[in-house]
C-alpha cells in the first residue's frame, strides 16, 4: 500500500490517478456501472423519454423531407429548398437524443420505442398531405403499437 | 423490378438497419463531447453508414412494391435488433419484450 498523507489536500487529480493505478474517469465509469447493476430497471425512464422525443423529431424530419420532395421537380431547386435543411436538422436532433438514450439504456428496450414514430407519421399525414384519412383500422394499429411499446417498457424490469 | 425482388431488398434493408443500430449503441457507449473523438469513433460512423444504406435500400424497394406489404416487413427490424443485442451486448430478452415486439409488428400491419 502506498502511504498517502490524508492531510495534503493538494493531491492533484494526476496523482490520484497514479495511486488508483488507472484513469480516474475509468474508475468513475466502473462505479457508475455498479450502481446501474443494482437498480431494479435495466433502462431508466429518462432513456425511454429521450427516444420517444427522438422518434417525434424523426417524424418531423420525415414530414419536412416529404414537403421538400413534393415542392421540387429538378435537382437545383431540390438543394435550395429550406425544407430539406429543416428536415436534416430535425433528424440530427433526433440522432443526438437517440445516442443519449442508447448510452445508458438497453438496446432491446430503447429501440422498440422508436416505433412510436409510426404513430406520429400516421396522425400527421392526413392533416398535412393528401394522404388517406384516419380509419378505424389505423386507430386500432396505433392502439396496438402503444400497447406494444408499453409492454417493452414493462420488460425493462429485472 | 419483380415484387419478390423488392421484398428481398426490403429484408436486406432491415438487416442493414439493425446492424446500424447495434453499431450506434456500441459507438454511443464510448462517446465523448469533442468533434475529434466523434470522428475517430468508428462504431458510430459505421452505424451511420449502415443506417444510410438501409434508407437507400428501402427507397429502392418502395419503388417496386406497395407500402402495405413492405411496412410489416420493415418491422422485422425489431426482431433482428433483439437477436443482435442478445448476441453482442449480452442483453436479456423476456416475455414482455417479445410480446411488445409482436404487438408492434401487428400494429404496423393495421396502420398501413
Amino acid at each position: 500500500m502506498l502511504a498517502v498523507d490524508v492531510d495534503c489536500a493538494q493531491v492533484t487529480l494526476v496523482e490520484l490517478r497514479l495511486i488508483a493505478g488507472e484513469p480516474a474517469d475509468l474508475k468513475m465509469k466502473k462505479v457508475e456501472m455498479e450502481v446501474m447493476k443494482k437498480r431494479k430497471e435495466t433502462t431508466s425512464f429518462a432513456s425511454i423519454a429521450y427516444v420517444a422525443v427522438a422518434a417525434l423529431f424523426g417524424s418531423v424530419g420525415q414530414i419536412f423531407y416529404k414537403y421538400a420532395a413534393n415542392a421540387t421537380s429538378d435537382v437545383h431547386s431540390f438543394f435550395f429548398n429550406p425544407y430539406l435543411y429543416l428536415g436534416g436538422f430535425a433528424y440530427a436532433l433526433g440522432l443526438v437524443l437517440m445516442l443519449k438514450a442508447l448510452r445508458r439504456g438497453e438496446l432491446t428496450v430503447v429501440y422498440p420505442v422508436m416505433a412510436t414514430s409510426f404513430i406520429w407519421v400516421s396522425l400527421f399525414s392526413p392533416l398535412l398531405f393528401n394522404a388517406d384519412r384516419m380509419s378505424p383500422s389505423k386507430w386500432t394499429g396505433i392502439a396496438i403499437i402503444i400497447l406494444g411499446v408499453t409492454l417493452v417498457g414493462k420488460g425493462r424490469k429485472r | 423490378m419483380s415484387q419478390s425482388f423488392a421484398i428481398g431488398i426490403m429484408v436486406l434493408s432491415t438487416i442493414c438497419a439493425a446492424h446500424g443500430q447495434l453499431r450506434l449503441k456500441l459507438g454511443s457507449m464510448r462517446l465523448e463531447k469533442s468533434i475529434t473523438s466523434v470522428m475517430r469513433n468508428h462504431a458510430l460512423l459505421a452505424g451511420l453508414f449502415f443506417y444510410g444504406l438501409a434508407t437507400v435500400l428501402s427507397v429502392v424497394a418502395l419503388r417496386g412494391h406497395e407500402l402495405s406489404v413492405l411496412y410489416p416487413i420493415a418491422s422485422l427490424n425489431y426482431v433482428w435488433v433483439s437477436l443482435l443485442s442478445m448476441k453482442y451486448l449480452n442483453e436479456k430478452m423476456n416475455g414482455f419484450k417479445w410480446a411488445g415486439i409482436s404487438c408492434i409488428l401487428i400494429g404496423m400491419i393495421f396502420v398501413v
